[in-house]
């Protein structure tokens, strides 16, 4: 099974045909920007539904949504980049429920200023976050150091994950 | 309202004395003190570092003077090169040996980095990675040194250890002598796009020309320090450097066609420059404006050119701690002479077409805004250059020289995100020559030494450009997600260990440093303490201690508490309003007090069961012989004697006590519980019933007896409705949920949006009648 993975992702970048872009390489001189996103994801009990939002860098995100669908892509034309981003988010941002099924996360919408761009997405948990579990692999594919902070609320209880390359799933239980 | 949600606490007559009811009670042991003093981790003061966090009365420090002549192969992307180094003992110590850094040996094949780098998963490969490994294992990396001599040119004994070279010296160096050797040696220049790295080579397919940044491209002496000795910690590839100070005479020989920028100043202007470019550089001078040395028109005609020969560039450079230079036929370049407070300087930008039109408009601009900020909060720029380039290093710092890589796309137009991203690597690493070029920190140990507090003046720096610059580190709330995630070291680790080295390094201390300077000390001590620091340390070697000392020693104020929280744990601030009570006063008077506690009576809710059993036959109705005194006894009915006891009291007490009974004071009592664990000042906004506010700023000290649960008891005539902590988001305060009394539910970011698509505004309405104005694309 590890090994079809791997095929798949040798797969994925050839089909991309990115020969020669830049990458995660060993001695990246992080002399100033740095490779991180930030979610807070609420469990809204009235709704059942946990609401999340992903803080992320733009120009981040133009550049792989721009290198997977293989022409440049800007936040701001909504009708083009959105639904870009909807597949993109739907491929990373992995949700389980408790059954163990992958949950379908519906789109809100997207604030994108010069410095931060802020995602809206939902995703339906009829009984709460107990049993879920989560991966996100959001930019993995354009950095090899990007690193996914994701802080999980219900009602008091929170719980502070962290995502890097490499991790698998993890369970959603706020205490 | 209020008091529905506080309990009134009636209390005991008399008894002005309060005791709260909030047990402050502690263990025998504290689980821990937060604000221990910093002593018993922090280093000893000797000669050489006082205890005020100055340099100290034996302070001393090694210098190394070099020579080197150099040729960049632009056929083979080579460097062949030879120095001679002149090394002074200025320690107290004899030296047997000496240590070089040997930098480019990290892209040798079998490189510590190589080897010791670990692989995440391969599901999701970053794109291009499979190319650049491949690359990578092709490539041959690192020095070959083919002679170390000498100074008068006998073979000298050395031994490479990975990114060291040791070489013995003939006779033990003694203190305050010098010994003068010599080495040989080349090295294949990295393709920078392919092997990341902080120097490196871009290749230009279309014109087919090179465009080249060397830096760390010579064996350079290694630190030798009253701390560690030789810093002979192996270059991995995070930690950058810690090096000397001297003086270089370098000389450059590149294609005739070739235009160099470098650390230092061009000592022979009339061999390398054309009579135009010599007139033009005088003239920008004293200009107003960058002025082109080399036009645009003038870069696109040089690159279909074919050199004739070779040309030498020669450069000085004074008191630097490194050197680096950049070469290529397809640079534009434009000046501009600057008054620092006195110092004349030269700005100079250095860029290929492909930087433009967002070069020319932006870089030299940003260099000289730089310097005018950092000047000023720190010491006074002391080099006669400071120089942008445009190449493929996304962003890195040498003396007097950096290389940033935001571009505009291929149509020359661009987003904000690059215009903005210009700005901001420009004034960081033109920012690096204050630190760490001249406060010389040891970036091997110490990330946060010149990064964090190089972020934090960026910051400053960024906001005097234009209103709202949009500044990605320094402001508290933008650090608040970082500072809840788990995966956490602290600031206080070395620099090939530190997990997460964005926020740690650069966005952690910047930001703790805007806390220190708003928050916790105010602009004036802040401002004080920091230059003293800077003054203090410019052109010597600080160690961490010498930072935090100097910061309490200028500003008078013990911040152990700060350095201990902010730098040596992975704590965060969350303070929780956890309640609020009231406390009034009993006057004493049984007319007015029982009157009040009757009506307090007869606010409490009727039970469900009371109500249902009023209507039940009972049976001292049935038999009213049953009744007695206890029956229709009230005690809270005034009697005689409650109003001679009353008057009995007031005849033993003084006028000032007999007038305090009297005051109507409201006494609320805060419970606050310090959740993150982090230490922080408390900042309330408090809200009276008539509408008043008032802002209450309590020291961080407030938590020295009990670092998790303190009780602020605030004393008013008025009543008060709400109470708010941390109004201006200026703690970092990660859960702004429980900040609130009464609780206020705090609309998410999440929610926000939601509100607002689903009702749009009026300025919504009004853009979305508007076509939108055509806007720049944006780039990589």
């Amino acid at each position: 099974m590890k090994f079809a993975g791997y095929m798949l992702g040798l797969a994925l970048v050839a089909a991309f045909g990115l020969s020669a872009a830049r990458g995660g390489v060993p001695l990246a001189s992080a002399a100033h920007k740095f490779h991180t996103s930030f979610t807070e994801a609420d469990y809204n009990a009235p709704e059942r539904s946990l609401q999340i939002t992903l803080r992320t860098f733009p120009d981040d995100l133009e550049n792989v949504l721009g290198r997977r669908s293989g022409k440049a892509v800007r936040l701001d034309q909504k009708k083009e980049s959105e639904p870009l981003l909807v597949a993109y988010l739907q491929e990373t941002f992995q949700l389980k429920n408790a059954k163990g099924e992958n949950v379908k996360l519906s789109w809100v919408g997207m604030d994108a200023g010069v410095d931060s761009a802020w995602l809206y997405f939902e995703a339906s948990l009829p009984d709460g976050c107990a049993g879920a579990q989560l991966r996100n692999q959001f930019m993995f594919d354009l950095y090899d150091d990007q690193i996914n902070l994701v802080n999980v609320k219900q009602d008091d209880r929170k719980q502070a994950l962290t995502f890097k390359n490499g991790d698998t799933f993890q369970p959603l239980a706020p205490r | 309202m209020l008091t529905k949600i506080m309990r009134p606490v009636v209390l005991a007559l008399l008894c002005l004395a309060f005791a709260p009811a909030a047990s402050l009670a502690q263990s025998k042991t504290s689980p821990s003190d937060k604000f221990r003093q910093l002593e018993e981790i922090l280093p000893t003061p000797n000669e050489q570092r006082a205890a005020s966090g100055a340099p100290g009365r034996a302070y001393w420090q090694q210098r190394a003077d070099y020579q080197i002549n150099v040729e960049l192969d632009d056929v083979n992307q080579r460097i062949t090169a030879s120095e001679t180094i002149t090394y002074h003992n200025q320690s107290p110590d004899t030296l047997a040996y000496v240590w070089l850094q040997l930098d480019q040996n990290i892209f040798r094949q079998d490189s510590d980095a190589r080897l010791t780098q670990t692989t995440g998963g391969f599901e999701r490969v970053p794109l291009g990675q499979i190319e650049n490994l491949l690359h990578a294992r092709e490539f041959e990396g690192g020095y070959r040194i083919t002679a170390v001599r000498d100074a008068k040119g006998a073979p000298l004994k050395h031994t490479i250890v990975k990114t060291m070279m040791r070489v013995d010296l003939p006779q033990p160096l003694a203190p305050g002598a010098s010994v003068t050797f010599s080495v040989d040696w080349n090295y294949n220049i990295t393709n920078q796009r392919k092997i990341n790295g902080r120097s490196g080579y871009e290749f230009f397919p279309k014109d087919n020309n090179y465009l080249y940044e060397i830096a760390q491209w010579f064996p350079r002496m290694a630190a030798y320090n009253d701390v560690s000795g030789w810093q002979h910690k192996q270059f991995l590839g995070s930690g950058e450097f810690t090096l000397e100070f001297g003086n270089y005479r370098v000389s450059i020989t590149v294609p005739d066609d070739h235009v160099v920028s470098s650390t230092g100043v061009l000592q022979n202007p009339n061999a390398v420059l054309t009579a135009a470019q010599r007139t033009r550089l005088e003239q920008a001078r004293t200009a107003k404006e960058p002025m082109f040395i080399v036009t645009p028109a003038e870069a696109l005609a040089n690159e279909s050119h074919k050199p004739t020969g070779k040309k030498t560039w020669i450069f000085n450079a004074d008191n630097v701690r490194d050197f680096a230079f950049a070469s290529s036929r397809k640079f534009i370049w434009d000046a501009q002479g600057h008054n620092v407070e006195g110092n004349r300087v030269m700005a100079m930008s250095f860029y290929p077409k492909e930087g433009e039109p967002l070069w020319s408009k932006y870089s030299t601009h940003s260099i000289i805004h730089t310097l005018n900020v950092y000047s000023r909060y720190s010491f006074t720029y002391p080099y006669p250059i400071a120089q942008s380039i445009n190449g493929p290093v996304g962003g890195m710092e040498y003396p007097m020289i950096c290389f940033n890589g935001p571009r505009p796309q291929e149509d020359g137009t661009y987003s904000a995100g690059t215009k903005y991203g210009l700005i901001s690597v420009v004034i960081h690493e033109v920012g690096h020559n204050y630190f760490p070029m001249v406060v010389n920190s040891d970036e091997r140990q110490w990330t946060w030494m010149d990064e964090g507090l190089n972020s934090f003046l960026q910051y400053l720096a960024e906001q005097e450009w234009e209103e709202n610059y949009p500044s990605w580190r320094g402001e508290p709330q933008n650090i608040r997600e970082y500072m809840a995630s788990q995966n956490q070291v602290p600031i206080m680790t070395n620099s090939e260990s530190v997990l997460q080295f964005g926020n740690n390094a650069y966005g952690k201390p910047a930001t703790a440093l805007n806390v220190l300077r708003e928050t916790v000390l105010g602009r004036e001590l802040f401002d004080f303490a920091f230059k003293q620091y800077s003054q203090r340390w410019k052109f010597k070697r600080p160690m961490p201690a010498d930072f935090f000392r100097t910061m309490e020693d200028a500003s008078g104020v013990d911040l152990d508490w700060f350095w201990r929280g902010w730098f040596y744990t992975t704590d965060h601030v969350d303070i929780s309003i956890e309640r609020v009570r009231l406390f009034q006063p009993l006057t004493g008077n049984p007319e007015l007090d029982k009157a009040a506690r009757m009506k307090e009576r007869g606010e409490q809710p009727q039970t469900l069961s009371q109500e249902r059993n009023k209507a039940l036959p009972k049976r001292v109705d049935e038999f009213p012989s049953l009744r007695d005194f206890y029956n229709t006894y009230d005690e809270l009915v005034v009697t005689e004697r409650d109003r001679e006891q009353y008057q009995r009291i007031l005849q033993t007490l003084t006028p000032r006590e007999r007038e305090l009974l009297q005051t109507g004071l409201n006494f609320y009592v805060v419970d606050l519980k310090n959740i993150g664990g982090l230490v922080s000042p408390v900042i309330f906004d408090i809200e009276y019933a008539d509408g008043t506010h008032e802002l209450m700023r309590i020291p961080a000290e407030i938590w020295r007896y009990n670092n998790t649960e303190v009780s602020k008891l605030i004393t008013t005539s008025k009543e008060i409705r709400a109470i708010s902590l941390d109004p201006r988001l200026e703690t970092a305060d990660v859960d702004m949920a429980n900040n609130s009394f009464p609780r206020r539910p705090v609309k998410s970011r999440f929610q926000l949006f939601k509100d607002q698509q689903a009702q749009p505004n009026p300025m919504q309405l009004l853009e979305r009648k508007q076509t939108p104005a055509p806007q720049p694309t944006p780039t990589n």
